[in-house]
């Protein structure tokens, strides 16, 4: 068993298998070797590493992604495709789907950021800025100057 | 009456809601600003959570969206150019972001024509997939008007050439292009051309000869090659080392048949050869060449002179597994395999085949069409 300690000092002991997903933690038990001693993860709170276990033990049995695939991906088409048990676990508050991204990358858990960046393309696609600016609550920090000259550059298609 | 049950229902259900998210897509792609349902709203920046993530997870995110189009069907081409250009209008950041990601401004198809300049620049120096459809894009119906529209498309990427990965050119006149694409094109794999005058669909007769030489005579990348009512010289350094090659609807009046055995020798890999309407004016020597083909699957012979389908016959060796399609213009299975036809002979440079199996297929407006399908049966077939 593998003791994990969040940014909120809480404790999460849970099977190697399950915390060898991310390759962050796999690498860092792999250089401890056999120790009962706790692995801090500051950039973890508990709740999103909650969520991060329960994806992790889902896919315990999932032969981990070799570098090979990994540069094929890079090669190859990407797709939004989200399997469905993925589908229901991201359907998450946006706060959290974000914080799910954010740790899935500082423990190198790439499936796990492969479905948050899929469920984030998927939410942008067929959409217009405003319609993405209001979505994630960004500001519009283009001066009107900026917009006038953006708007410029897309003239052909504003008008179609 | 008969009532829809549950299991109906919600397939019913799926479909509309499919039907509707891609209806919605394709219109909010294909506009720039949303319709504003609520004018008061103010974006709350402490809510915004993207814009926590780094940059090079927004590009991966980018990359999926526009991703998403890539490869699908044509009529996305302006979905997914606006997609890409909506992210770059969403806020500083993400244009930064967006326009500092080479890979997302490398598909250049109809829709980015008004923004070639754009796509080039922002490309950097990653290798392009070129898509050009002149009936794809809004403007001019008229042939001249659509001429120069394909003009000012093609004209920038004169100075691109050895960035093109793939080119997919439709109903254009080669030429309109070919002069804006006589430089070396080192990194190309895949050349698709298609172009016919809408309606007289005439083939084109070799010329006597050719101001521009496509890519200089080099392309040692490309390995796939398919040119339609456009004439490609049978001499053209770039017909070497294909997988697939498909020319059709051409006229050779000074090539000899035997340079296309030629070309063949030159493509030891090939996988896939298509010949559709090829037609030579000299005369038929007798094969001399024999040219190994390995690793051909497919080997389709279409509306071919018989006297060329027994030429290139009689000339390749192929492995007994490729699949050999025959249309034989006007001929039916009488015409040409008669019943005591010797097939041993017309196809003695064939191997192996254990079996043949012809068959008649009725397509409207095509007539009788001949297959012929040779392979390899370990069961007990007829042995030819």
């Amino acid at each position: 068993m593998v003791n994990l300690v969040t940014s909120d000092n809480e404790s999460f002991t849970v099977e190697k298998a399950v915390a060898s997903r991310s390759v962050l933690i796999k690498n860092m038990l792999e250089d401890v070797g056999e120790s009962d001693q706790p692995i801090p993860l500051p950039n973890v709170t508990a709740s999103v590493l909650k969520k991060v276990l329960e994806y992790c033990d889902h896919h315990k049995n999932e032969p981990m992604p070799t570098s090979e695939d990994l540069a094929a991906e890079d090669t190859r088409k990407r797709t939004t495709d989200i399997g469905e048990w993925d589908q229901k676990f991201i359907q998450v508050d946006q706060e959290m789907l974000f914080e799910i991204i954010l740790a899935a990358n500082y423990l190198d858990i790439k499936p796990l950021l492969d479905v948050g960046c899929k469920t984030v393309a998927n939410m942008i696609k067929g959409k217009t800025p405003e319609e993405i600016r209001k979505l994630f609550n960004i500001v519009n920090d283009f001066t009107p100057e900026e917009e006038a000259q953006i708007k410029k550059e897309n003239e052909w298609a504003e008008d179609r | 009456m008969h009532g829809a049950s549950a299991e109906e229902l919600e397939i019913l259900g799926k479909l509309v809601a499919f039907v509707y998210d891609m209806r919605r897509e394709e219109n909010a792609g294909n506009t720039f600003e949303a319709e504003d349902d609520n004018p008061t709203w103010t974006p709350d920046p402490e809510k915004c959570s993207v814009c926590k993530l780094p940059s090079d997870i927004l590009v991966a995110i980018f990359n999926l969206v526009v991703d998403e189009y890539r490869d699908t069907s044509r009529r996305l081409d302006t979905v997914r150019t606006r997609a890409l250009l909506n992210i770059a209008r969403v806020c500083k950041s993400w244009r930064e972001v967006a326009l500092d990601t080479p890979s997302l401004w490398t598909q250049i198809g109809p829709s980015s024509a008004p923004f070639i300049n754009t796509f080039l620049a922002r490309s950097g120096s990653e290798l392009l997939d070129i898509y050009w459809e002149p009936t794809k894009l809004p403007g001019p119906t008229d042939a001249s008007g659509r001429t120069d529209l394909a003009i000012s498309f093609f004209r920038p990427l004169r100075d691109h050439v050895h960035r093109l990965n793939s080119l997919d050119i439709w109903w254009t006149s080669p030429s309109v292009y070919e002069v804006y694409l006589n430089r070396p094109a080192p990194n190309i794999e895949r050349i698709y051309a298609s172009h016919s005058d809408a309606g007289m669909r005439t083939e084109p007769v070799e010329p006597s000869n050719t101001s521009h030489v496509l890519f200089g005579g080099h392309a040692p990348r490309l390995r796939e090659l398919c040119f339609s009512f456009i004439y490609i010289s049978l001499h053209s350094p770039i017909l070497s080392n294909l997988t697939n090659l498909a020319i059709e609807h051409v006229v050779y009046t000074r090539s000899k048949p035997s340079q296309l055995i030629r070309v063949l020798n030159a493509c030891p890999a090939l996988e896939t050869f298509q010949l559709t309407n090829i037609h030579f004016d000299s005369a038929f020597p007798d094969p001399t060449t024999r040219v190994e083909l390995p690793l051909l699957k497919d080997f389709f012979l279409y509306e071919m002179p018989l006297k060329v389908v027994r030429y290139i016959l009689a000339s390749i060796v192929t492995s007994p597994t490729a699949c050999l399609s025959l249309q034989l213009g006007n001929a039916t299975l009488n015409t040409a395999f008669p019943p005591n036809v010797d097939y041993a002979t017309r196809f003695p440079k064939i191997p192996r085949i254990r079996r043949l199996c012809v068959w008649s297929r009725y397509r409207p407006f095509e007539g009788d069409n001949i297959e012929v399908a040779g392979y390899d049966s370990s069961g007990p077939g007829d042995s030819t």
